[in-house]
């Protein structure tokens, strides 16, 4: 387990059917090491040196947290954007004692939120997930398996996106950022301000939405 | 998993376990480069592309927003423009009124007062005789037995020419402190009368039409285009048979109608 001193996250790195508020092992890559305070006191100047090593820490998590949530590259990459052009003019309150990354995650589902509710959203959606405009494949990790074992995952990955994608949005959130992204729920409680039962709830339910949708899905 | 794993079903668990193992994603590496550099610069901006991914809705909103905006703005210039209602002022005598051949009793005046508006024809029958005013810009006189047109009262900025009708009967008109720049046309069966801001009668008999100038100058004419002008104390009488109009001193009994007229209203719209 990775305590983060000054922050609200106490993260369990690895291991699935951990106990704890924590989901275990998340889909997305492990949580980076939390920076430095004098890393992120540079930040804050906005030194481009310690702006980039940022960027390079949590860029590749925020993105696949948008396309889990969006389940459009197009879109999970205007929302990233997003995030880190909001992140770049909210760096005067970026507190170095706290770990940044659950400041990044709200405003990264926030962002998505604001997508989802938009015109480009609604369009987007008519798109074939895992595809890029083009209509060529996305490309996911192979993780050396078999060609063939590679594209049967390939296809779950798109079942499961496909049914995360019809979820509705406070259930899909809830799903992603604790099974997919790891947070615990009092975090997610903490960071959408709402109550830690009213979240396990929500991931509750939306569990068996997704079990329901996934079962129709392999019919 | 979670702290409630023990309560997952086998379906949920194996929900949960899909999602967790959902590999991480990657962007295009053009992408992440130019966006770590704009990063690192301050240089990011907004994605042009949810701007152009949305014309349908957003281009659409905006514009609707715009049409309504304007169109909202016009409705409250055009209503800020609009000339006053007519108001009823007086009522004198018995008779009755007919507002666009409505009958009413002339001496209960709350009955067609709100259907007084431009264009509205009033025909006085019996003795009454009626008052009205237009706020500061307009007050008329209508005497027993008159068939007349209301005419618009003249817009704050523009559309200050107003159009009235005499078919029978006398109308006597007193111009307030709001009508200089305006105009009002009188068009009886026999001539035109153009006022720009006097105190006058028109007398349209079975003879023709008689305009007596109290006050300031008028204009009076068959035709719009050979109009001549009436000065303060003169009529010009307009035969209908067509005969030459001619002119004179004001009827005695008008001069001292039309000053009563303009003294009292000057006390109410000034001028």
């Amino acid at each position: 387990m990775t305590h983060i001193p000054g922050s609200f996250v106490t993260r369990e790195a690895g291991g699935a059917g951990g106990a704890g508020s924590g989901p275990g092992t998340p889909g997305a890559a492990e949580a980076p090491e939390r920076p430095t305070a004098a890393d992120l006191e540079r930040v804050r100047a906005r030194d481009p040196k310690a702006l980039e090593a940022f960027f390079d820490r949590y860029f590749d998590r925020i993105f696949s947290l948008a396309y889990r949530l969006t389940g459009d590259r197009t879109i999970a990459e205007d929302a990233a954007q997003d995030v880190f052009l909001k992140v770049h003019r909210a760096l005067d309150r970026l507190d170095p004692s706290r770990d940044p990354y659950p400041w990044l995650v709200t405003i990264a589902t926030n962002v998505c939120r604001d997508l989802w509710r938009s015109g480009a959203y609604r369009m987007g959606r008519r798109a074939i997930p895992l595809q890029d405009q083009d209509g060529n494949e996305y490309e996911l990790p192979s993780g050396g398996e078999s060609p063939e074992a590679e594209l049967l995952r390939t296809e779950r990955e798109q079942q499961v996106q496909l049914a995360l994608a019809k979820l509705p949005e406070g259930l899909r959130e809830a799903v992603v950022l604790h099974a997919y992204e790891g947070m615990g729920h009092d975090e997610i409680a903490v960071a959408f301000g709402i109550q830690p039962a009213a979240q396990r709830k929500r991931y509750s339910r939306g569990l068996a939405a997704l079990a329901v949708l996934l079962k129709e899905t392999m019919k | 998993m979670t702290d409630d794993r023990d309560s997952l079903t086998p379906e949920t668990a194996s929900a949960e376990e899909a999602v967790r193992s959902l590999r991480p994603v990657s962007a295009r590496p053009e992408f992440k480069g130019r966006l770590r550099a704009e990063f690192a610069e301050g240089r990011l901006q907004p994605r042009l592309a949810l701007v152009k991914r949305e014309p349908a809705g957003g281009a659409w909103k905006g514009a609707f927003l715009i049409f309504a905006s304007a169109a909202v703005a016009a409705y409250i210039v055009l209503q800020l423009n609009a000339g006053p209602d007519w108001q009823v002022r007086k009522v004198q005598g018995s008779g009755q009124i007919r507002v666009d051949g409505h009958r009413y009793s002339a001496g209960k005046p709350a009955d067609y007062a709100a259907l007084l508006r431009p264009g509205s024809r009033i025909q006085l029958t019996g003795a009454a005789s009626l008052q009205v005013a237009a706020a500061d810009n307009l007050i008329m006189e209508i005497a027993p037995g008159s068939d007349i047109s209301l005419p618009r009262a003249p817009g704050r900025w523009w559309d200050r020419q107003g159009l009235a009708n005499i078919r029978a009967g006398e109308l006597r008109i007193t111009t307030g402190r709001a009508f200089p720049g305006a105009g009002l046309l009188v068009v009886s069966p026999d001539t035109h009368v153009m006022v720009t801001g006097t105190t006058l009668a028109v007398i349209c008999d079975n003879g023709g039409t008689c305009v007596c100038v109290c006050e300031g100058q008028v204009k009076v004419g068959r035709e719009l285009d050979s109009m001549v002008v009436v000065p303060q104390g003169h009529l010009r009488y307009t035969p209908r048979d067509g005969s030459a109009a001619h002119a004179a001193d004001i009827r005695p009994t008008e001069r001292v109608a039309l000053s009563d007229l303009r003294d009292k209203a000057r006390r109410v719209i000034g001028h």
